[in-house]
């Protein structure tokens, strides 16, 4: 039994509402707060090199999860363990997830620079091997965001993500925002590091066809909570829940 | 496509390098000494002597144009520069940490916003005593709402950004978030701010120095010149013309620059 990297035990977190009266953006009086409950006691372990999916209609809490893990939400009670190294995450937008304000070759040195101990010709040599790990040739590093594409873009950002060597990295509807074909490219270019350095990926999705093909384990939430988890074939074959069984055949899934 | 002339650049650079020749010159070199008094040439009109004339204590109008404009800028250019530094720390933690620090300044600096700048920079003025630095630090204080206000939205906005958690991802320190990651991405609303800031700092330097709060004589500054002049207006016009002729293309020139460069 390998080690888990991710483990979740009792997860519930909270929402702030704010409540009061607004113009525009200027807020007026004193805000009241009510707390929403977002996640409820969510529980789950990923193993080392495992391909988590996560799917759940929009809403229902799968990017709060996401933040919750990697500590971006301080409400919270419950405890997220992560095993090795910062964990990682690829945003649905690749237009907000990279700063316009710099050249690529920078964008992708800040993890190194921020990690520390590494020179800087060593640096530029490693923000060259992982353009080309990703798939991009060497004069990207001298463009802006904003002159490549959503699917350049993406490869940019996985590329920052794993500078860091994570254990765990959590794909937000990485793909969701890209058309089917780039779809694809990206998707295998998560798989490839997936296989050479036995990373974890938590796939956050609402394509079931995508997670069926990708994943070792799927999680299906629902208002919050985790209502059923399993292989792909148990849940696509021999769902549950009735809520599965609603999700796939939204997707166009039939269980014969 | 074509891409159109942005005159509004093209003329902004031309009235702003003129003016920034017309006062570098000034700082080392002036037809005549901008305080020496020559009482043969008080009041005397444009002449080739004096292209702008001379003043009612016949010193040269044109040497203390020179000199008086090059004060305005500096003036100017400080006030701006208190305001900017000032303004870019607070808007950037109001804005970036939100919360109790950001309730209690931004309050502290709506109170401020209350009033009018130029009355502000008289409230530091009767506390600091004129002249001209003192000038420089009471318009700086005045000119701090306007930009922390600015750079504090800008950065309510950009800490949003997936960027930003990314940068926090791999560990980022807040300083350097705020300052190496969202920063740069702020300077194109702030330069046109400045631009604005600026004239309106060239605008207020007059305005006090010609109200005598501001630069003190013997000193010259454009504001003060015109303040002088009044009295003079018809004897001789030139004596208001010409300084108030410089002020308008120095704010002109930095209208069009602020203006070409937000299309730029």
């Amino acid at each position: 039994m390998k080690e888990p990297v991710l483990t979740v035990r009792n997860l519930n977190s909270w929402y702030e509402e704010k409540q009061g009266f607004a113009f525009g953006k200027q807020r007026f009086t004193e805000t009241k707060l009510t707390k929403r409950q977002v996640l409820h006691e969510v529980s789950f372990e990923m193993a080392e090199g495992e391909i988590v999916g996560l799917v759940g209609e929009s809403g229902c809490g799968k990017s709060t999860l996401a933040k919750t893990i990697l500590g971006m939400v301080k409400d919270k009670d419950g405890a997220v363990h992560i095993a090795s190294g910062r964990p990682q995450m690829v945003f649905q937008d690749p237009y907000s997830s990279l700063n316009p304000a710099y050249k690529i070759g920078w964008i992708l040195e800040e993890p190194l620079r921020l990690k520390g101990g590494y020179t800087k010709s060593r640096r530029q040599e490693k923000v060259m091997e992982m353009l080309a790990r990703v798939g991009l040739s060497p004069e990207i590093a001298e463009r802006y965001p904003r002159q490549l594409s959503g699917g350049q873009r993406q490869r940019v950002c996985i590329g920052v993500a794993l500078m860091q060597q994570p254990g765990l990295l959590i794909a937000d509807e990485a793909v969701s925002a890209l058309d089917v074909t780039i779809q694809k490219q990206i998707i295998d270019l998560l798989l490839k590091p997936h296989e050479e350095m036995s990373l974890a990926i938590l796939f956050i999705s609402h394509d079931l066809r995508v997670v069926y093909r990708i994943c070792d384990k799927v999680l299906i939430m629902k208002e919050g909570r985790i209502i059923e988890s399993g292989t792909p074939q148990e849940i696509y074959f021999q769902p549950k829940e009735e809520y599965t069984r609603t999700l796939l055949e939204a997707a166009g899934i039939h269980i014969k | 496509m074509k891409k159109e002339k942005n005159w509004n650049l093209i003329i902004g650079c031309v009235l702003t390098g003129m003016t920034i020749i017309f006062v570098l010159v000034g700082f080392f070199y002036t037809p005549y000494d901008p305080e020496t008094m020559d009482v043969t040439a008080k009041l005397a009109g444009v002449s080739a002597a004096h292209p702008m004339g001379c003043d009612n204590f016949g010193r040269d109008i044109l040497s203390r144009v020179m000199k008086g404009s090059g004060t305005t800028l500096v003036v100017a250019a400080g006030t701006v520069a208190i305001g900017t530094m000032a303004g870019i720390l607070i808007g950037a933690f109001t804005g970036y940490y939100g919360g109790v620090l950001d309730e209690v300044l931004m309050r502290i600096i709506d109170a401020l916003f209350a009033f009018p700048s130029i009355l502000l920079a008289l409230v530091f003025i009767s506390l600091l005593g004129p002249g001209k630095y003192n000038v420089i630090v009471a318009l700086g204080i005045a000119f701090i709402p306007s930009f922390s206000r600015i750079v504090r939205s800008q950065f309510l906005y950009q800490r949003n950004m997936d960027y930003v958690s990314s940068a926090k991802l791999q560990g980022a320190s807040d300083i350097r978030i705020m300052f190496v990651h969202i920063l740069p991405n702020t300077l194109s609303v702030l330069r046109s701010s400045v631009m604005i800031g600026f004239n309106n700092a060239v605008l207020a330097e007059a305005g006090m120095s010609y109200l005598g709060i501001g630069v003190q004589p013997p000193d010259a500054s454009l504001g003060r010149m015109l303040s002088e002049a009044q009295s003079y207006l018809f004897a001789a016009p030139g004596f208001a013309l010409f300084p108030g002729f410089v002020i308008i293309v120095m704010v002109l020139g930095f209208s069009l620059l602020a203006e070409g460069m937000k299309d730029a």
